[in-house]
């Protein structure tokens, strides 16, 4: 479909030069980045065609946000890095400064459109790098608990054991007997503890 | 009186585990890293083996599974959520650390008595 279409000059403007705002981005990008590393390089020609239509339809535009995402996704997988969100986003603004730059070029004076098409993106980037930090965050935290819980029981049964055996054998004095029990107590106790902080184990079906 | 076997990589734990089988009137054996598993268990011919789930570099599932549907086991494990898979490998009892010398000694004599068909496949 041909998204050229006059009464979108901004859609018009992505698909003539569609290949110089590609080439400028990653000189920018080179230059601007923080370490030169075009995060978004395999999603851009695919982007700009999705804002294009964007703008030709403007309903559509939380729906082409999506491909920005998938691409830093794809690419910090690949890398085997934590998804970079501040790369992303300033990557995004880049795109969007040559994209102006190529409007303000051609005369176009009503920037609106362009300035709003990046802000979704913008936001959905942020939005889903908190919830995948937020995420890690929690089975980090799990993963700790269990590993903890499973590395005290073994402690625990020795000094359980131990303490119930000298009951049994049964002391000599009053003293030590009522220092025994104390013991016992304050394990039993502790178990209680642990079994009430133990998260689910990952492998328990 | 039974002949038991603990094989377990924490020296504390079967320690005080022979301590209480043995006032419980049982025979004791304790398997020591380094060894060859099956090897020890040949050698002393238990009739309850007590077998921890992690074991170090060895893994109890391993040695379950070699021994499983031979040998009365019972598996003693810090990670409560393996009964099930450990059982599915032949175990005929769960103890699930920590626990406490009335536990150990039921769980001994519980598998002694295990009847044949009791046991998982």
């Amino acid at each position: 479909m041909d998204w050229r279409r006059e009464d979108h000059p901004f859609a018009d403007l992505l698909a003539r030069r569609k290949s110089e705002i590609e080439a400028r981005w990653r000189d920018r990008v080179r230059t601007e980045g923080a370490d030169g590393t075009a995060v978004l390089e395999g999603a851009l020609s695919d982007y700009l065609d999705g804002l294009a239509r964007t703008l030709s339809h403007p309903h559509a535009i939380e729906e082409e946000a999506q491909v920005w995402i998938e691409s830093a996704h794809e690419h910090a997988v690949t890398c085997g890095e934590s998804f970079d969100v501040h790369a992303v986003i300033h990557q995004l603004e880049l795109l969007r400064q040559v994209i102006l730059e190529l409007a303000i070029e051609e005369g176009e004076l009503a920037q609106d459109e362009i300035v709003r098409a990046f802000d979704v993106p913008i936001e959905a980037t942020v939005a889903d790098y908190v919830r995948a930090r937020d995420r890690e965050a929690r089975l980090s935290e799990a993963e700790h608990i269990c590993f903890l819980t499973h590395e005290l029981r073994n402690p625990l049964a020795v000094a359980t054991l131990a303490a119930a055996q000298l009951r049994r054998m049964g002391l000599p004095s009053p003293a030590q007997a009522r220092a025994a029990e104390l013991i016992e107590r304050s394990l039993s106790r502790l178990r209680t503890l642990i079994e009430s902080a133990a998260p689910v184990e990952p492998w328990r079906a | 009186m039974a002949r038991v076997m603990i094989i377990d990589d924490e020296r504390d734990l079967t320690e005080i585990c022979t301590l209480v089988l043995e006032a419980a009137g049982h025979e004791v054996e304790c398997w020591h890293p380094g060894e060859p598993v099956v090897a020890s268990l040949m050698a002393f011919r238990p009739d309850v083996v007590l077998l921890d789930w992690i074991l170090g570099p060895v893994r109890g599932a391993h040695v379950l599974g070699m021994i499983g549907h031979d040998l009365r086991v019972v598996v003693m494990s810090a990670l409560h959520g393996v009964e099930a898979m450990a059982r599915s490998l032949g175990a005929v009892g769960f103890l699930p650390k920590p626990f406490v010398p009335e536990e150990l000694i039921a769980a001994v004599e519980s598998a002694l008595y295990a009847e044949p068909d009791a046991r998982n496949a």
